[in-house]
């Protein structure tokens, strides 16, 4: 045997591995310090704009707009599928909103629960005559309602045709220039929609979509369907999202709206301009990120006809939502959510550093295909890399503990900064004691939650090489947390 | 006295006894424009973009000159080797960066608590001590040490009672809020652009026209959106407020209304309550002069509509000139206008009034409906269905029903059987012949038409 093997050179490849290795090793190393000198630049673009940019109306300035009778009609569009836990809640708090001139359109997307049925019992609903104008193709509506009581409420039941079905229902049943789009299991701010609908009135010729921003609503107190305080969660899950939120939606968005190249409008609250979504296609079906998608599609259709938009986030008007408190359903949302984007990015991936496409396609598309779609891919090999490294003692263990914390110390930073443009804004945690928990669970996500987090979405990634379909990604409700009058 | 030579003069220079830091952009006037707006070299958000970015590349550039700094100086002396060096220099930095972003929240929830709690203790004693003065009691001194110790505090009981006085109060408060300085520091806000900018505008809306319209007026022609409509607001209730002072030289309401349908439209949605209120005298001066003289069709759409929102008609021969305006989104604005028109009682009848008055008068909008049906442009079309089906023109039906035969336009058709729907047994017969015509796009619309109107009676039979 090791006269079979005495032709080879060991010392040549030992040298030949070693350099395999660097090489690899290299690129990691130089993919860390690029990403993280993006999410530090986006970081410190946000400190900066957010107070320039991101300031909601004045109380005065509301109290005008409220007796304005030029005002833009709104329509919330709901797409309900299985939610009879929280529609009540929701909707009633949706039905509560300072806003002028709103309507808010459920749409049931044929539910096997008592969702309709609960709608129907606390809003007092009736058939109505109500016809859909829109000419977007969807499944059948079955039956519209409209409430007895003195609110603006139409309930659409549907056949089931998935959550983008449902909300091209809303859009064609919804008669206002402006519809939000909002998740059925969410609460939005009293004054969310003033906020939401400012960066149009600004520039009404340009502006085609607003993104809001979404924080987790876990162990909140509840009041009529209004986030009445706001605590830190009992649950580390819960937490971790908590911060993770706050990082994303007020370190990243911020940077890229200010760009123009927001490539994502969470679908759990964003406005967009009714015409515009019609005109784009509404909201596609077959694809599982339908948020992300319409929103590239949109960047993509009027960069390719070279007419002047704006799509922007504004940070002030918030939606709480219920995050997933159990490991399981974290696990597929993620999923899901890593599956959305990579089918989001396959399906324009004419833009991807098309100069055509200006800085969409050379600064954001990539971004989002290098660092947020390859990501976890690249992360995954640098944990891989050390362990080897380790191992076989190519690299020395200090190198290892060093480059680990300081990954780990860039991550803290960024959370940290999250909390801290929190303050700037809404400064909604009424105590320094909160800021120290999401503090320290901003320290503790680094350990386990991130790997694990890395680990499902590269699952998530290889389920879209496999080309797995879509669902509505149900989740299980807790409910909210509702205060209990005396 | 300095002479250029004559070259110079010949380029433009003018000759002036100025001292030399001054002495260039006077001199050359044309270079160096007095009234220098650097908005007119780049826009509004690019300027503020520009400036953002400069910030983040100081910060950036700062923080990785720290982590060169703390390499350089610290670590390098006891970790040879570049890179550990250097990772553990970006440790540090970060450990450092970490803490103080932590410190500095704390300290923005303590500094807010600690305010809070001052507030409530200070502001009934401040406010005890302007009613004093309010009533010629207590000395100015106390007021002059309360401002200089609590200045926050001072300026919000002061804007507290600014607002709720009137009068003489007013006036003695005004005079108080100049003699402690505030007019002076909220003329200076008002002007810089900066946080405290739409505060100090409202503010100065407290204040006698003379002391705010100077400061005002070139905001109200700004760039700044929200400084915009809040220094407009401000001189509505200042020209509303009567009689003005002649030398304040305060601009009419008429006006201002020209200003605000040229305006933005969140300039226009924050005043168009504000201008309700004078719609009476709008009509006589202001809206009239625009609609003759306005030849941008932004501006006259801008009007069309805000005097739609009042659901104000406009008389029959203005709506039939506008019918001849180019631009299509005129013509059905116009159309709008329509419904409201046929409303009003009489000719005399001010604007403001009409939409009290139930007379309908619908005959003598027929012809512009009918005009409107005829029009080649889908937006007139669709505002002229809803004037028809509105006012129940039946002699509009052939038309309405030679557009749902056409059926060009999927969504114009649709909406033509929801006109006819709604237009008594004889446009209801139209549709029931269609549903058997053999297009399948016409049938579905005008069943769902028909569907519609029988479920809206069964409705209002039922409730």
């Amino acid at each position: 045997m090791a006269k079979f093997f005495s032709f080879i050179d060991y010392a040549t490849v030992d040298v030949l591995v070693h350099r395999v290795y660097f090489f690899f090793e290299s690129t990691v190393i130089f993919y860390v310090a690029a990403i993280n000198f993006v999410y530090f630049l986006l970081t410190v673009i946000a400190f900066m704009a957010l107070r320039k940019y991101h300031q909601p109306f004045t109380t005065a300035e509301r109290e005008l707009l409220m007796k304005s009778p030029l005002m833009p009609r709104i329509s919330l569009i709901v797409p309900a599928y299985n939610e009879s836990a929280t529609c009540r809640e929701s909707v009633g708090g949706m039905l509560r909103l300072n806003y002028p001139n709103y309507e808010v359109v459920v749409i049931n997307d044929g539910s096997k629960d008592q969702t309709l049925a609960a709608l129907v019992e606390e809003f007092h609903l009736y058939k109505s005559a109500r016809v859909a104008t829109g000419m977007l193709n969807t499944k059948p509506i079955r039956q519209i309602y409209e409430s007895a009581d003195p609110v603006a409420l139409i309930v659409v039941d549907k056949v089931n045709g998935g959550k983008a079905d449902a909300i091209n229902v809303g859009l064609n049943v919804a008669t206002s220039p402006l519809v939000v789009v909002v998740d059925s299991d969410s609460l939005i701010e009293r004054d969310a929609l003033f906020t939401m609908v400012k960066p149009y009135l600004e520039d009404p010729d340009r502006v085609i979509a607003v993104g809001g921003t979404v924080r987790a609503v876990n162990d909140c107190d509840v009041e009529y369907g209004m986030v009445k305080q706001i605590r830190v969660s009992n649950s580390h899950i819960a937490n971790f999202q908590s911060v993770e939120y706050l990082r994303a939606f007020f370190g990243g968005r911020v940077g890229f709206s200010l760009m123009n190249c927001l490539l994502i409008i969470s679908g759990a609250f964003g406005l967009f301009k009714r015409d515009a979504v019609l005109e784009a296609g509404g909201f596609e079906p077959d694809t599982i990120g339908e948020d992300m998608e319409l929103v590239v599609r949109m960047h993509h259709r009027w960069l390719d006809q070279k007419r002047p938009y704006r799509i922007v986030y504004t940070a002030t008007p918030v939606c709480w939502t219920e995050v997933p408190q159990s490991l399981k359903i974290l696990k597929r949302q993620r999923k899901r959510w890593q599956r959305g984007l990579f089918e989001s990015l396959w399906r324009h991936r004419e833009m991807l550093f098309n100069p055509r496409f200006g800085i969409v396609g050379m600064f954001a598309f990539p971004y989002f295909v290098i660092f947020e779609m390859l990501g976890p891919l690249v992360e995954l090999l640098g944990y891989l890399l050390t362990i080897l490294g380790l191992v076989f003692r190519i690299i020395a263990p200090e190198i290892a503990i060093l480059f680990f914390s300081v990954s780990i110390m860039f991550g803290i930073v960024l959370s940290v900064s999250g909390v801290l443009l929190e303050e700037f804004t809404l400064a909604r945690y009424p105590s320094w004691r909160h800021s120290v928990k999401l503090f320290i669970s901003g320290v503790l996500e680094n350990f386990g939650f991130r790997q694990l987090l890395t680990i499902w979405r590269v699952q998530g990634l290889i389920d879209a090489f496999r080309g797995k379909k879509g669902d509505w990604g149900a989740m299980e409700r807790r409910g909210f947390n509702v205060v209990k009058k005396a | 006295m300095y002479q250029p030579p004559r070259a110079l003069l010949r380029l433009g220079m003018r000759v002036i006894p100025r001292t030399m830091p001054h002495l260039f952009p006077q001199a050359f006037p044309h270079l160096f424009p007095r009234s220098f707006d650097r908005h007119q070299i780049l826009s509004r958000d690019s300027w503020g973009q520009l400036v953002v970015f400069s910030k983040a590349f100081v910060v950036m550039v700062a923080v990785l000159g720290a982590v060169w700094s703390v390499h350089r100086n610290i670590t390098s002396r006891w970790i040879h080797d570049l890179t550990p060096s250097l990772g553990v220099a970006c440790l540090m930095v970060q450990f450092v960066l970490a803490l103080a972003g932590l410190a500095a929240s704390g300290s923005i929830k303590k500094r807010d608590q600690r305010r809070l709690r001052r507030e409530a203790h200070l502001l009934p004693v401040i406010r005890k001590r302007l009613t004093a003065h309010l009533l010629h009691e207590g000395s100015d001194d106390e007021l002059r040490k309360l401002r200089r110790q609590y200045p926050r505090e001072f300026e919000l009981c002061l804007l507290e009672s600014l607002n709720h006085s009137q009068g003489q109060a007013r006036e003695r408060l005004s005079a108080l809020a100049e003699s402690l300085g505030f007019v002076t520091q909220w003329q200076q806000d008002a002007q810089r652009g900066n946080g405290a900018q739409l505060a100090a505008i409202e503010s100065l809306g407290l204040l006698s026209a003379n002391l705010s319209l100077p400061v005002l007026q070139p905001l109200a022609i700004g760039s700044h959106t929200l400084a915009r409509a809040a220094a407009l607001r401000v001189m509505v209730t200042l020209a509303a407020r009567t009689p003005l002072p002649p030398s304040a030289n305060a601009p009419s309401l008429a006006a201002i209304f020209r200003i605000v349908v040229s305006s933005p439209l969140l300039v226009r949605v924050m005043l168009a309550s504000e201008l309700r209120r004078h719609v009476q005298s709008l009509s006589v001066q202001g809206i009239p002069e625009i609609l003759k003289s306005e030849r941008r069709s932004s501006a006259l759409l801008a009007a069309l509509q805000m005097v739609e929102s009042w659901r104000c008609g406009l008389p029959l021969q203005e709506l039939q000139s506008l019918m001849h305006h180019t631009d299509g989104g005129i013509r059905a604005a116009a159309l709008r206008l329509a419904p409201l028109e046929a409303l009003h009682s009489g000719e005399n009848a001010a604007w403001g009034s009409r939409s009290l008055s139930v007379q309908s008068n619908a005959g003598s909008v027929v012809p512009l409906v009918i005009s409107g049906l005829l029009d080649s442009d889908v937006r007139v079309k669709v505002a002229a269905l809803s004037a028809a089906a509105g006012l129940q023109i039946s002699s509009a039906l052939p038309l309405i029903k030679s557009i749902v035969d056409a059926n060009t336009h999927g969504h114009l058709a649709s909406l033509a059987c929801i006109a006819l729907a709604n237009m008594g047994p004889q446009g209801r017969a139209i549709l029931q012949s269609k549903i058997h015509s053999g297009q399948p796009g016409v049938a579905a619309s005008a069943v769902e038409a028909l569907a519609g109107v029988q479920l809206a009676h069964a409705a209002a039979y039922s409730s």
